[in-house]
Order: structure tokens, then C-alpha cells, then sequence
């Protein structure tokens, strides 16, 4: 399967592909973009089946890049993976389609007992 | 309601030990402002405004983003220590907003090599220090005293 990685930290994105490895998701392609504007190009050129995205980017942040993709009808799953976690945004996530919201900092269990059910 | 000192101390070395996979050790004493050239900063404007500060040595800057990205020692680039340091802050001042009144925002982190910054509209409500890789470090959540969010950045003499 086809993975995305959005955050417009460089240093985020490659501790993202880390914990994936540590996860036991090494066998799947990685593709990274710098922020929701950059992500909407990737996902036209990728077709990831997963997106990982930060909340807070400049350029396009990732509640609107979310709700771009579902205004244009793509229905990638799509999760958060952010510093914040508060309950509104988790509202706010999932009513606009996020299948979850992972809180910065993260290990490697968390990313298995999230992403296991979505990487079949 | 502000966040504690404690609270910074567990987000801090929860974010030292799965992200960075440093030893860092609590209750160190507290460094000289003039050590901590770096610091990394983002603001929180809304029901509740101030700002979180992670301030430390250069040599710990460099450290830090060289756990980050798994680099070599000598190997960081000065974009790769502010992207780093900008992460750090941005990953305990997230956390300290789940633990402030909402509803508020985040800022982007800031990064500034800066020994002299002031907050002359802000008090201090919580502070850790550290000493990671045997270095200092200080993390800090200034209050905004009058609700607005902009805060000015002042050379002391």
C-alpha cells in the first residue's frame, strides 16, 4: 500500500517514517509532501491509500486540505497526526472524515494499534 | 487555569524519551539566560494566550536535531536545527494547549539564536530545567498579562 506523509517539518516527516518502520509497516512506499497544497499534487500523482497529515502548516493547513480533498469527492483515509489533540479538533477531524487523530509524541505502538485495521 | 511546572516536566521528558531517545535528567539548576542562545517558541492566542519557550545551548541545539534526523555529530545544518528545535516546541506547546482554557490556537514555531529576549508583557507561570547531553535546557510558559497577542521581543542592556 501507498502512504503520504504531510507535515511541513522535515524533522517530523523522517521520525513519521521511523515510527513506521518501527511499527512493521517498512513494506509499504512512502511519499512525503511540506504542507496541504504540496499534499494535493501528491495525492493527484501518488494515490496514496493512507494520508498521515499534521494539523498546523502554513501555505494549506490540514483540516482544509482534508476538506478539499472530500469537497473534490476523494475518499483516501485520512488521519491526524498532530502536537494538539483537544477535543473540539478531534470533533472536528472526524466530522470532516479523519478515520483518527494521533497526539505528537507518538512510538511505535500507537501507530500499530491505529494503522494495522487501515494497511490490510 | 495555567499549566504547572510539573506538567512541563512530564510533556518535556515524554517528548525526550520517544521522540529524541535521550537521557535528560529534572530539577537541574537553573542555567544563566546568556547560556541559552537558542530558543524555539510558539504562541497560543485565544481564551487563554501566552507562549512556550524551549531555550538551550547551541552544542544541545545541534544535538538535538542530530537525534531527530539520526545524523552524525557535526552533520546538522542551521535549517535542520531550527526545523528541529521548532518541532520540539511545537510538540510541548500542543500539549500545553490541551491543558489551557480553549478555544485557542497554535502559532507555527519560531526559532531565534538570541541570548537577550524579554517578554515584558508576560509572566512566567510554569519552568523546568534540565540538563540533557550534558548540557542545559529550559522550558518555560509565559502568560500573556493583558490578552493580546502580540508579544515584543526587547534587547535588555
Amino acid at each position: 500500500m501507498k502512504i503520504l506523509i504531510v507535515d511541513d517539518s522535515k524533522a517530523m516527516r523522517m521520525i513519521v517514517r521511523r515510527t513506521l518502520r518501527q511499527a512493521g509497516f517498512e513494506e509499504h512506499a512512502v511519499e512525503e509532501a511540506e504542507n496541504g497544497r504540496d499534499g494535493l499534487d501528491k495525492v493527484e500523482g501518488f494515490g496514496p491509500d493512507l494520508v498521515l497529515c499534521d494539523w498546523n502548516m502554513p501555505e494549506l493547513n490540514g483540516i482544509d486540505f482534508l476538506r478539499n480533498l472530500r469537497a473534490k469527492g476523494n475518499q483516501v483515509q485520512f488521519g491526524f497526526v498532530t502536537s494538539e489533540g483537544t477535543a473540539e479538533m478531534r470533533e472536528m477531524a472526524s466530522a470532516n472524515g479523519a478515520k483518527f487523530l494521533i497526539s505528537k509524541p507518538f512510538d511505535g505502538d500507537t501507530f500499530r494499534e491505529v494503522l494495522t485495521p487501515l494497511l490490510k | 487555569m495555567d499549566p504547572t511546572s510539573d506538567d512541563i516536566n512530564a510533556l518535556t521528558i515524554q517528548v525526550w524519551e520517544t521522540v529524541l531517545c535521550l537521557p535528560i535528567e529534572t530539577d537541574a539548576p537553573v542555567p544563566s539566560a546568556n547560556e541559552l542562545h537558542v530558543v524555539g517558541m510558539v504562541n497560543i492566542t485565544g481564551n487563554w494566550e501566552g507562549s512556550v519557550l524551549v531555550r538551550c545551548t547551541r552544542p544541545l541545539a545541534r544535538s538535538i536535531t542530530e537525534a531527530m534526523f539520526g545524523m552524525d555529530p557535526g552533520e546538522a545544518s542551521a535549517d535542520e536545527i531550527a526545523d528541529a528545535l521548532g518541532e520540539i516546541a511545537n510538540m510541548i506547546g500542543g500539549n500545553v494547549k490541551s491543558l489551557v482554557p480553549g478555544p485557542s490556537q497554535l502559532s507555527l514555531p519560531t526559532v531565534v539564536d538570541y541570548e537577550h529576549l524579554s517578554f515584558p508583557q508576560s509572566e512566567e507561570c510554569a519552568r523546568s530545567s534540565f540538563v540533557t547531553e550534558s548540557e542545559p535546557m529550559l522550558v518555560t510558559v509565559l502568560r500573556r498579562a493583558d490578552g493580546s497577542a502580540n508579544h515584543r521581543h526587547e534587547e535588555l542592556s
